[in-house]
């Protein structure tokens, strides 16, 4: 009974530190997370993307399209809770929530006979600091993911079963993690496939093969039905496709035989104790702390110990096991041939074979006791679980005050808080004239104006009109999505709000108009003509690193 | 000696405490100061900040409980082995030396040996139950060799993992003996 509490209260736990101030930690939205919001918010009222395409299938955006799994998840939780931070990020959370049910599940389907591996395993992934911060944030990976996690315990249902409902299931599951990121794209076939492979050269025991090869070639089968819309839009695969061939200028030869080295040892820097138990993926702080690994340190001993059952017991008939090698193998693929690290939201899945791997090794670890030495038997655990205790509290302040401040800078308030005083005013002086002098951005890929566009609740006719306009801007220049620091935003007038005007407006502008500009123009602002009514800092509490200004004309 | 997981933690954690006493012996005068130990930058930073500017705050408990000089060296024990243990580095493997550190390529093993060290780990690991009354000090010495690592600076370095790389190659030799042992000789 106590044993169920504790787990309990620790499930609890590791939910509330995902939901816990969604929309405030971090603190701004990043440009994926608003422009995922924008074409929510468009899609949901107008039915259309946020350059007036109806319902489609790739979302054009800043250097890539998105796909439409988590902008229409996003969709409905824009429609319930409306322009919020946490509407971007619901889907997320909700997905991250689920995941550390579902993974037990998995686990219990695997290890059926090992009784603790999926209560370790929702713990071990409940605090998962690199699965709880990509819970917090708006990225597709996570959605993605849990799609992921379900279609792999569809699979295996189906193969023990062989129930029509299973087959549908996971193929809906198939369909809508392929639809919503790239990774899976790449790892469903392939593991499918090699699975298929597998069962067909080896009999596994326990697995009814004739059965099963007609189920995973079911899979194989809509898995590359979930290519079809991909023809239809080929431009959707340029930028992934563009990062598996980048920087060969040797023969094809040389240059296949470097992507296979440079595979492997990317592959392998997923084994990089740093990487998983110190600092995770230092590319930024939307892939991380920078301050916590993949897991909680407590957990290093577990993998260890898990390593060493899975080589001790590993043999090509176990299916179970041979299915975690295919697992491991095949999730770590996206992010090893794209990147010479382990890139944050391409080797999320990989968080799933891991915590299987960990939990095995607390099984172990947990069976190795001394049966008959109650002391020791009672000792060990409490003393583990204050260290699980103390990590978690180690987390959790690295979380709340390191990242909270570390991270603003790219996870900035200020944007957010000028467009919600650009609405108030427009609300209370609707005839004041508002000029965003916003003409280059203010921080590095701020996109201001869309989250201007989302938290303002400007008019989705207009913006999409100005976003068109920008677009044949861009693509005027031959680099359409090389060129947005280079091509000036088109000046556009919103009723009384002008958005991109240029910096010589100050001298038409009637008295009383409010001018905005990015912070680091304040110095020069000319106080005989303009008065500063308010500053948005980057750092709000020590008044540090104004990003915006609010002057009013004399 | 009997192989359990009880005398491996004591044996290591016996070779851990008189690598340490030895070391603190050896700077006694500013034994208790962290810029001896703590050479990463991120962890020695927290640190900094958090006593200087912590100490007002309402979480002060929470602040000292995550950030204190215990703790700290513990962390950069751990940094620094883990680094250490970066199988890319180890079989200069294609890619940076290091996933944290901006360092020129430091080539130290031939990358064939990953495949022949992993092939041989694998190999004893299943076989450990027959050969673990001739090898039962291999878990000892590993676990010293990874001691020795984390006590020195977490920057790599090949000095301080010569006798994590000896051990390798004598995985390395010893599987490959065996296997062939067992697997060939004794066909015969």
């Amino acid at each position: 009974m106590v044993k169920k509490i504790i787990f309990i209260l620790f499930l609890v736990i590791g939910i509330l530190i995902r939901v816990y101030n969604l929309a405030g930690l971090p603190a701004g939205v990043f440009a994926d997370e608003i422009a995922l919001g924008i074409n929510a918010k468009t899609l949901a009222e107008n039915g259309v993307d946020e350059f007036g395409n109806a319902y489609p299938f790739g979302f054009e955006s800043f250097a890539d399209y998105k796909l439409p799994g988590y902008i229409y998840a996003t969709m409905v939780s824009y429609k319930i809770f409306g322009a919020t931070t946490f509407a971007i990020r619901l889907p997320a959370a909700l997905a991250s929530v689920f995941s550390v049910f579902l993974i037990g599940y998995l686990a219990r389907l695997l290890f059926p006979e090992r009784k603790i591996v999926p209560y370790a395993a929702m713990l071990v992934l409940a605090f998962s600091p690199f699965h709880i911060h990509f819970g917090r944030i708006a990225y597709e990976t996570m959605l993605a993911t849990l799609f992921f996690l379900v279609y792999v315990i569809c699979l295996l249902h189906s193969i023990r079963t062989q129930r029509l409902f299973w087959i549908l299931s996971g193929s809906s599951f198939l369909l809508l993690s392929t639809w919503t990121y790239h990774a899976p794209r790449f790892i469903i076939p392939v593991f499918t496939a090699l699975l298929l492979v597998y069962v067909l050269v080896v009999k596994p025991i326990g697995i009814p093969r004739k059965k099963t090869l007609q189920t995973l070639a079911v899979f194989l089968g809509v898995s590359f039905i979930s290519f079809i819309p991909f023809f239809f839009n080929s431009e959707i695969d340029k930028r992934p496709l563009g990062y598996i061939g980048q920087n060969e200028a040797g023969s094809v030869i040389e240059n296949s035989w470097q992507r296979v080295r440079t595979t492997v040892s990317s592959w392998l820097r997923m084994w990089n104790l740093e990487f998983l138990f110190a600092k995770g993926d230092l590319f930024g702080f939307r892939h991380g702390t920078g301050e916590t690994g993949m897991f909680l340190r407590l957990f290093l001993i577990p993998l260890v110990a898990g390593s060493i059952q899975f080589v001790k017991q590993f043999s090509a008939r176990n299916f179970s096991l041979v299915f975690l090698l295919l697992l491991f193998l095949t999730s770590g693929l996206p992010s090893a041939l794209t990147n010479i690290f382990p890139y944050g939201p391409r080797v999320l899945p990989v968080v799933i074979p891991f915590t299987l791997l960990i939990s095995l090794g607390i099984d172990v670890l947990w069976s190795r006791l001394p049966k008959r030495n109650t002391l020791i038997r009672s000792i060990i655990p409490v003393i583990v679980l204050a260290i699980f205790m103390y990590q978690i509290i180690a987390f959790i302040h690295i979380y709340t005050a390191h990242f909270s401040h570390k991270s603003l800078p790219e996870f900035p308030d200020a944007p957010l808080s000028v467009a919600k005083y650009i609405k108030q005013t427009r609300q209370l002086h609707s005839e004041t004239p508002i000029y965003f002098l916003n003409g280059n951005v203010c921080l590095p890929w701020g996109y201001d104006e869309l989250k201007l566009w989302y938290y303002a609740n400007l008019n989705n006719h207009d913006m999409i009109s100005w976003n068109q306009q920008y677009r044949r801007k861009r693509f005027a220049t031959g680099n359409p999505f090389g060129s947005f620091e280079d091509v000036p935003r088109p000046v556009y007038k919103i009723g009384r709000l002008t958005l991109h005007a240029d910096e010589g407006i100050i001298h038409t502008a009637q008295k009383g108009s409010l001018i905005i500009r990015c912070g680091i123009h304040m110095p020069f602002i000319n106080h005989k003509r303009e008065t500063i009514k308010k500053v948005f800092y980057m750092y709000e509490n020590e008044k540090r690193d104004p990003v915006y200004v609010v002057s009013e004309k004399k | 000696m009997r192989l359990s997981i009880r005398n491996s933690l004591l044996h290591g954690g016996v070779g851990i405490i008189v690598c340490i006493a030895t070391l603190l012996l050896f700077n006694w005068k500013n034994a208790g100061e962290p810029y001896l130990f703590i050479h990463d930058t991120a962890t020695q930073e927290r640190l900094n900040v958090s006593i200087a500017s912590d100490q007002d705050t309402r979480m002060i408990f929470i602040t000292r409980l995550v950030h204190n000089k215990p703790v700290a060296y513990l962390e950069t024990f751990f940094l620094s082995a883990f680094r250490s243990l970066d199988p890319v580095f180890i079989f200069s493997l294609p890619g940076p030396t290091s996933m944290y550190e901006s360092l020129d390529k430091i080539p130290m093993l031939y990358q064939f040996e990953f495949f022949v060290f992993i092939g041989s780990l694998i190999y004893l690991v299943r076989q450990w139950p027959q050969i673990k009354k001739s090898f039962w000090y291999l878990p000892y010495a590993f676990l010293l060799a990874i001691g020795i690592c984390g006590l020195c600076m977490p920057m790599i370095n090949t000095v301080k993992m010569l006798p994590l790389l000896i051990l390798i190659r004598f995985v390395e030799v010893v599987g490959v003996f065996l296997f062939i042992e067992t697997r060939v000789w004794s066909k015969k």
